[in-house]
């Protein structure tokens, strides 16, 4: 990062963390048909990789977060869930039916990627909404050039 | 620090401990936790766990429950989820923005 | 029988713990046992075999104790009453 830490405890677990903490989450949420986990623990762990850097940085630097594009990011994770269940529909199945989804593999197989698809979008909703409700219980940011705060 | 608990604490206190001794009442009309033969094992379970992963591909039931079977409760809960963060913001960070744009008559802008 | 004993125990120190998280007058010593609290409870659920419940419950408890420091900084300040 562009800034120094306040201490060189805080810099090294910050460099040793943040790395973990994302190819985790990535793991956990690509593996959680086969093992404990799936979209909701991997979108914490991803989140947390965020909060870590939030938590670490100096109190003297200018902050600006932009609350509402992380609240649109947060939208966008019931967007996806509900897209890939509206795909199934015009090839003739239900909503969410993954059976039938277009991919050019066999039927159980389908039924992974679909889980998969849902997966990234509950991440997704979950990730950037726990990021925004950081943001919003935290510091308060520098106003941008229309003079909103967050 | 000595520190003594007010009256109200304390009538609080007795209120979550009586709830508590009638929910430990009402747990023992529970079936215990080994018992094969309580509803809850009888009507849909063993489909799942016989049929789960041959019909979604996925070996881990959990994942298999939340997100092939049931899937349209866990869509539900994203949106809870969502709703969750943009009542936060709605009720914290606009406050804030307001007092800052009119001037509210407590201190309540950037300190950074 | 072994299991009962041990669940039992870890039933009664989650019991223990949550009351002292409940009437603890100190904010930040509140939140510290709440995430012994939590501890605890991921023990139970691997205890009972479920370990997707245990693994979301300790994933919830890092992130409320991030919220709790966060919350308790801004009341401290006096910016939010």
């Amino acid at each position: 990062m562009k800034q120094k830490h306040s201490s060189i405890i805080l810099e090294v677990a910050y460099r040793l963390l943040i790395p973990v903490l994302i190819v985790f989450g990535v793991y956990v949420l690509i593996h959680g048909e086969y093992s404990p986990g799936g979209g909701f623990q991997a979108g914490v762990i991803l989140a947390l990789a965020v909060i870590l850097n939030r938590v670490l940085e100096p109190a003297d630097v200018k902050k600006n977060y932009w609350t509402y594009k992380t609240i649109a990011l947060a939208g966008m994770g019931p967007v996806i869930y509900m897209m890939t269940g509206l795909l199934s529909i015009p090839f003739g199945g239900h909503f969410l039916e993954y059976g039938l989804l277009p991919l050019p593999v066999h039927e159980v197989e389908r039924h992974l990627y679909g889980i998969l698809f849902i997966e990234v979008g509950v991440t997704l909703g979950v990730m950037a909404t726990i990021i925004s409700i950081f943001d919003s219980l935290g510091k308060v940011g520098d106003p941008d050039e229309r003079g909103n705060l967050l | 620090m000595k520190h003594t608990f007010s009256k109200r604490s304390l009538f609080y206190g007795g209120l979550c401990l009586a709830v508590l001794a009638i929910m430990a009442y009402s747990m023992s009309f529970l079936p215990s936790y080994t018992e094969m033969d309580t509803p809850v094992h009888r009507n849909v379970a063993e489909r799942y766990m016989t049929q789960a992963e041959s019909e979604t591909g996925s070996p881990n039931m959990v994942t298999a429950v939340l997100a092939d079977y049931r899937s349209l409760d866990t869509m539900i809960e994203t949106t809870v989820i969502f709703t969750a963060g943009v009542v936060t913001y709605a009720m914290i960070a606009i406050r804030r923005r307001k007092n800052y744009i009119w001037g509210g008559d407590e201190d309540h802008e950037t300190e950074a | 029988m072994m299991f009962v004993i041990f669940l039992s125990l870890l039933l009664l120190i989650i019991l223990i713990t949550g009351l002292i998280a409940v009437f603890l007058p100190r904010l930040f010593g509140s939140g510290i046992l709440f995430s012994a609290f939590s501890f605890f409870v991921v023990l139970a659920y691997l205890l009972l075999s479920a370990p997707d419940v245990a693994f979301t419950e300790a994933v919830i408890s890092v992130i409320s104790i991030a919220y709790y420091v966060i919350a308790i900084r801004e009341l401290r300040k006096g910016d939010l009453e």
